[in-house]
């Protein structure tokens, strides 16, 4: 999002250099590109007093939009990059909030568990004090009635000893239960502290994701503003018949720089709605699938061919990742269009969107272990978020929507929230 | 010739004087003779003990006797916990019908419990079962004494009758009663007369000694035309204050031997001394102080008879 802001200084160098004025009014974002008609109004003081004729030319047939539009290209580009903070830190509050709550979630479940152990042995002591009460109770009530049954002096010393033998055991048992009782309620009172703490949290993350979901939704409008961006660019290009070689070039250039950072933009996007999406299943305790990364993935479509592998590229629209200019982060496969698109292992719908560049129509499962995969591209989608998939379950159609140049699946594996290639997981299938 | 003085006059000085010369006297002979007249104290105090505790199982005894002489023709068949109410039922038209017994009163679980409450510290331990411990019992009074044995003989193996311990039935309980409170009574018997002999020959040796160390003064006084009363007297006195304070200390250790009783019963879930209450410890207390009055006041007038004649 943030190579927006040097498109723009570029663009503005340019426009600088051949001496173009600037106008300082901005529209709105969503304002449609007039067609080039040379009459646009440019306020503000020009900067270049001999201007070169064929830019002259250019800031007369496409001036005042292009103006505005990278004024308005400014703004956004600041509005994208708090957001992005803002998404940051809400995600790194979810996540830590989720920590704590499966912290809590564990703390009570072996809670209840001792809480259960206890109830089960205090079960046992009393029926075992109900079965010596029970025996005390028939027995002569008095001392000197328990003595009358003795035949011999004998039998009165064993009759006592007995006596004062199973007393001492019911005190004892008694003491343990009264222990054991004690012991439960201080389990009971743990357990619910935690679990009011956990109530606590539970509301705090879900106020968190009520924030992450409108700033998504802010993120959303931002990023129709730079299509509508887009358009105007394309069509202040597609009207710059007469524009010569080197302006072509600058143009071309800020173009692709734009389409890259929606493209990023969106990917953003839709990585941001998966861990809302995630914080949002924990919180519905659906829970998500047990167990550690998955060893193998089903491929997610049949038929299709692998059009572009994982890794570098020198595709300029393709994101930056890591010393990487321009990284692949999945893998393109190719089919019919409206070829079935599968899960590829058991999971959880985290997140079902669309972005205007990107991914376009986008599925994202939670399998467990943080382990994710997502499937752009789509034509649609048939899954809800929150929706329980197993292996092979269709979850939408191969389609061409957001940034791409014909039908294919974008598969993508992230691992902790990491890119990581997707031939790890699943066989992928031979080259076109 | 003087005119004799008034009778009230004459009364009154002759009590002032037995006041002064016996009563006072005797308590101050008694204070400056204490060490002396310890020994005395000592035995007069254990006897007292004896007697007292001896006493109280007597009581608890008897109340025993009592109870088991009233319920010799009563039998508790006490009912299986799971017994269903059809069995319990089909038992008591089966008991009532017996042309042997009188009658026939189921006593239910609740009842059971509040009758646990009775006996120490079986309550509390009921109280921390799941539920009443207790599955009740019927309560069969026979016409004859001689029918008890074979109308428990006759639930043995019903299906409402708990296996383990069908009824109350124990036909030598009495009779080892009996041998009971005859084996405690000549025991105690025994002990306590030879502790009276012990401690009224210690007491009576104890003020004789006294007045040989003192019998220049009894001589004395003797010339001076003092009557015998007002020489025995203040002796009396002294074994009579002697005897008060051992049955207050017998009295004091009875009562705490009682509590301690008490604490053991609620130890052992079964009451020590039946019957027993602080009333009649209370009872036995002043029997005790009474009887070391009388036993020391006795044994001094015995103890200094001759000397004093």
């Amino acid at each position: 999002m943030r190579r927006l802001a040097p498109a723009a200084l570029a663009l503005a160098a340019v426009l600088l250099s051949t001496g173009l004025a600037w106008a300082d009014t901005a529209t709105s974002a969503r304002t449609s590109p007039s067609p080039a008609t040379g009459t646009r109004q440019a306020s503000g003081p020009r900067v270049s007093p001999t201007p070169d004729p064929a830019v002259t030319a250019l800031h007369n047939r496409i001036g005042a939009d292009l103006t505005n539009a990278v004024a308005q290209q400014q703004k956004l580009s600041d509005a994208v990059a708090a957001n992005t903070a803002r998404e940051g830190q809400l995600n790194d509050q979810i996540n830590a909030a989720q920590v704590r709550i499966d912290q809590l979630q564990s703390e009570i479940d072996q809670l209840s568990r001792q809480i259960d152990d206890t109830q089960a042995r205090i079960d046992v002591e009393k029926g075992e004090i109900g079965a010596l009460a029970r025996a005390l109770e028939r027995r002569p009530s008095s001392l000197p009635l328990l003595f009358a049954r003795s035949r011999n002096l004998g039998d009165v010393l064993r009759t006592g000893t007995e006596l004062i033998v199973a007393g001492r055991r019911a005190h004892a048992m008694q003491t343990q239960l009264e222990a054991d009782l004690a012991r439960l309620q201080a389990e009971r009172d743990a357990r619910q502290a935690d679990e009011d703490a956990e109530t606590a949290l539970q509301s705090s993350l879900q106020a968190q994701l009520d924030s992450l979901t409108a700033e998504l939704s802010q993120q959303d409008e931002v990023s129709s503003a730079l299509d509508d961006l887009l358009v105007q660019f394309r069509s202040a290009l597609s009207n710059e018949q007469g524009l010569s070689s080197a302006d072509l070039a600058t143009l071309t250039d800020m173009l692709e720089q734009q389409q890259e950072s929606l493209n990023l933009a969106s990917v953003t996007q839709a990585w941001s709605a998966a861990n809302a999406g995630a914080g949002r299943v924990q919180l519905l305790k659906a829970g998500l699938p047990s167990g550690g990364p998955t060893a193998h993935l089903a491929t997610p479509i049949g038929g299709a061919v692998l059009t572009q592998p994982f890794g570098p590229t020198d595709l300029w629209f393709e994101p930056p990742l890591g010393q990487y200019a321009h990284f692949h982060t999945g893998v393109d496969l190719a089919a019919p269009d409206g070829t079935p698109v599968v899960a590829a292992a058991d999971g959880i719908v985290v997140a079902v969107g669309s972005t205007v560049g990107g991914y376009g129509n986008y599925v994202i499962l939670a399998h467990g272990g943080g382990l994710q995969t997502l499937y752009g591209h789509l034509d649609r989608s048939t899954v809800a978020l929150g929706q329980y998939v197993t292996v092979g379950t269709p979850i939408g159609y191969e389609g061409s929507t957001g940034f791409s140049t014909g039908p294919h699946l974008h598969f993508e594996v992230r691992l902790n929230e990491a890119v990581v290639d997707p031939a790890l997981y699943i066989t992928l299938p031979a080259a076109a | 010739m003087r005119a004799p003085r008034p009778l009230w006059r004459r009364v009154l000085a002759y009590v002032g004087n037995a006041w002064r010369l016996v009563v006072l006297s005797g308590v101050r002979s008694w204070r400056r003779d204490l060490s002396a007249t310890t020994p005395a104290l000592g035995s007069m105090t254990l006897l007292l003990l004896m007697t007292g505790i001896f006493g109280l199982v007597g009581v608890a005894l008897a109340h025993a006797a009592i109870d088991q002489a009233a319920s010799a023709s009563v039998l508790e068949v006490y009912l299986a916990s799971g017994a269903s109410s059809d069995d319990i039922a089909a038992l008591q038209a089966r008991l009532a019908g017996d042309a042997r017994v009188a009658s026939v009163r189921q006593v239910t679980p609740e009842e059971a419990l509040a009758d646990a409450r009775s006996r120490p510290g079986l309550g509390d331990l009921a109280d921390l079962a799941s539920a009443n411990p207790f599955s009740g019992a019927l309560e069969v009074h026979v016409r004859l004494v001689s029918n008890v044995g074979a109308v428990a003989a006759s639930v043995a193996g019903d299906p409402a009758v708990d296996p383990d311990q069908p009824t109350s039935y124990d036909p030598e309980a009495y009779r080892g009663l009996r041998d009971l409170v005859i084996g405690i009574g000549v025991v105690g018997l025994v002990l306590v007369l030879l502790l009276a002999f012990v401690s009224y020959a210690v007491c009576a040796n104890a003020i004789r000694g006294l007045a040989l160390a003192r019998r220049e003064e009894i001589a004395l006084v003797r010339l001076l035309s003092a009557r015998k009363w007002m020489i025995r007297g203040p002796f009396v006195v002294e074994g009579l204050t002697t005897g008060a304070f051992a049955g207050l200390a017998a009295a004091a250790l009875v009562a705490a031997v009682w509590w301690l009783l008490s604490y053991a019963g609620s130890a052992v879930f079964t009451s020590v001394l039946p019957g027993v209450g602080l009333r009649a410890v209370e009872l036995d207390a002043a029997a005790l102080i009474s009887a070391g009055m009388a036993l020391g006041a006795v044994a001094a007038a015995f103890g200094v008879r001759r000397l004093a004649a």
